[in-house]
């Protein structure tokens, strides 16, 4: 045999047990040949390309979980941003383009399609500007469409006038999906540095830099780890705790890479890259939370859970890196707090505050994610929470995201179910003064000195 | 004349079998990956263009079939009698009680399966339930990627 029978009962256990799986296979469709002057024409010309390009997405990844064993949790698309392929078009509601994605998604099997998206983080064109005013009607009126929205970079600076609007546009779309605990901003994400070829959700979009089509693979596995870590003596030092993560991070991450070959073979389409990242589930045991709860914090948000999360982040790159030829997307471990059962516990139990969130997001991809707050939270305050969270990604050359729900009617202690993926958070609190006369100022905070960089 | 063939280029000839370009010309890598699985022949010149380099190797044509439950009499023919029906091969065989349940690792070769592995799978599991175990076949290079480098 040319394995051992223990690494065979590994890899079985590590599937069985610790919901190793593969997150999602996305496919990146450039849909910048679709461009016309009526919306109609270009819905239409999307949804037949969708339809062509996409059609053997989700049979192939079916086949390949059969045949190699590894779940597929999901199959998603990413295009162009719409705001690119919508500008020519004389009309300025892009909501059809919105429901066309839709339909095509459903017809697919798709589980999430993202592309909504625009990058403004130098300012705004015409079709930046239809596509941000559309994204509340868009998501109220789609299920599977996700929207995103670049609003600064290391090179640009931030675009505060769009952060503001975005502050507002969250409120609108949670305003519009009320009876759903404003879901709608659950697929809205604001971004600094956003990467071209991420396959996760609710930021994954088709770069202009990117092919005419693209297979990105993300990988999963918090569960894996939290094992191995579980194994463990108590007094093993933090160098052995790295050790273990960089070694089951490298064999998580040739899983990806195996089924994203085997996906580009057989789908014809080349393979773009792999996404290093430890994405949590909402089922029990599959937590980054837990990790570093079993590295010996008491509860998730306790002092020394930046610290725990670097090590955690930066083993994970390590031992992936190796494993596969092309890196890239957000690449590090996710905090969502609603998909996240250990985060959701630690929010719900006070050991976790928004304050700490964002610092733990200096240190891992990618943002305040999925975080409910009061639903009666201003835009002006949701937007300087973005603008802090921009200038951590612009000042550190990371991608950092926003992506927080105002939930209406709720107020802090309240829970919010979404269901599925997206899982159950708890309302938290959120710092009561006043920063309206700051993001009102408006403008461009200009790039960083560490820009400079030719 | 086609400096660079990409993608959108060759979808043109999408028709033919064989598509020749003057020497000289880039094929891009989508542009081989499409052509590849299309079956379609690229010359640039009078020198053929070749397939883009199957990165996990030539297909295996093995697989691993494990067995977990209670231990009981009949767990190996059972399966056994699954695999020779379909004219799988059985190449190695191990089998050990681990925390008290029974496991079983078989790596056979279907090469020469008279049913695809999808049915097979369906057969192995069918078997599986009446016998009261679990039994999975996963292909063999799930192993090779994670184990080996």
């Amino acid at each position: 045999m040319n394995f051992t029978r223990d690494e065979i009962i590994q890899t079985i256990r590590m599937v069985q047990a610790e919901q190793l799986d593969i997150r999602t296979i996305t496919l990146g469709i450039s849909l910048r040949d679709c461009a016309d002057s009526s919306i109609s024409k270009v819905a239409d010309k999307i949804y037949d390309k969708l339809m062509e390009i996409g059609r053997n997405l989700v049979p192939t990844a079916c086949q390949l979980e059969e045949e190699f064993g590894i779940p597929i949790v999901n199959k998603r698309i990413s295009v162009t941003p719409i705001a690119l392929v919508a500008e020519s078009c004389a009309e300025s509601d892009y909501t059809p383009i919105a429901r066309a994605m839709d339909k095509a998604a459903k017809d697919l099997g798709i589980d999430f399609i993202g592309g909504f998206s625009a990058l403004v983080h130098k300012g705004f064109t015409r079709g930046d500007m239809n596509l941000l005013n559309s994204i509340p009607d868009a998501l109220s009126q789609t299920e599977r469409v996700c929207a995103s929205v670049n609003v600064a970079t290391s090179k640009a600076g931030i675009n505060m006038d769009a952060v503001l609007a975005m502050g507002r546009i969250i409120k609108e779309v949670a305003r519009l999906t009320a009876n759903q605990d404003g879901i709608g901003a659950a697929k809205l994400v604001v971004f600094a540095n956003a990467p071209e070829d991420n396959p996760f959700m609710a930021g994954a979009f088709h770069g202009p830099g990117e092919p005419e089509t693209t297979i990105n693979v993300g990988i999963s596995g918090p569960g894996v780890v939290n094992a191995v870590l579980s194994n463990l003596p108590k007094d093993a030092d933090l160098g052995q705790v790295s050790e273990a993560i960089k070694k089951m991070a490298f064999k998580i991450t040739r899983v990806g890479e195996l089924i994203g070959r085997e996906a580009s073979r057989r789908l014809g389409i080349p393979f773009g890259i792999i996404d290093l990242s430890l994405a949590p589930t909402p089922s029990i045991g599959d937590s980054i939370a837990n990790i570093l709860e079993t590295m010996g914090l008491e509860r998730c948000g306790a002092p020394g859970t930046t610290a725990a999360l670097a090590l955690l982040n930066d083993a994970v790159k390590k031992g992936g890196a190796m494993a596969t030829s092309y890196v890239g997307g957000l690449s590090g471990a996710f905090i969502p707090v609603s998909e996240d059962a250990g985060m959701i516990r630690a929010a719900a139990d006070g050991a976790l505050s928004l304050e700490k969130l964002e610092a733990m997001t200096c240190v891992c991809s990618v943002g305040l994610d999925m975080i409910a707050i009061p639903g009666d939270t201003s835009a002006e305050t949701i937007a300087a929470i973005i603008a802090d969270e921009m200038a951590i990604g612009v000042i550190n050359k990371k991608t950092t995201a926003v992506r927080i729900i105002p939930a209406p009617g709720k107020k802090a202690g309240d829970f919010v179910e979404f269901g599925g993926l997206l899982g159950r958070a708890p309302i938290m609190p959120v710092n009561s003064f006043d920063s309206t006369v700051f993001v009102r100022r408006g403008g461009q905070v200009p790039p960083p000195i560490q820009s400079l960089t030719n | 004349m086609e400096i660079l063939v990409t993608l959108d280029v060759l979808k043109q000839h999408s028709d033919k079998k064989v598509v020749k370009f003057p020497p000289n010309t880039l094929v891009t890598k989508e542009a081989r990956i499409y052509a590849a699985k299309n079956g379609i022949e690229l010359f640039i010149g009078d020198e053929k263009v070749s397939e883009p380099a199957n990165s996990n190797g030539t297909p295996s044509v093995r697989a691993v079939i494990s067995v977990i439950g209670e231990d009981r009499v009949g767990i190996i023919a059972g399966i056994s009698d699954v695999l020779a029906k379909a004219n799988v091969n059985i190449l190695d065989i191990t089998q050990t009680a681990i925390e008290g349940l029974f496991t079983m690792i078989m790596v056979v070769d279907i090469a020469k399966s008279t049913v695809s592995f999808d049915e097979l799978k369906n057969q192995l599991a069918q078997r599986g339930q009446e016998l009261s175990v679990r039994v999975d076949a996963q292909r063999e290079e799930i192993f090779h990627f994670m184990h080996r480098i």
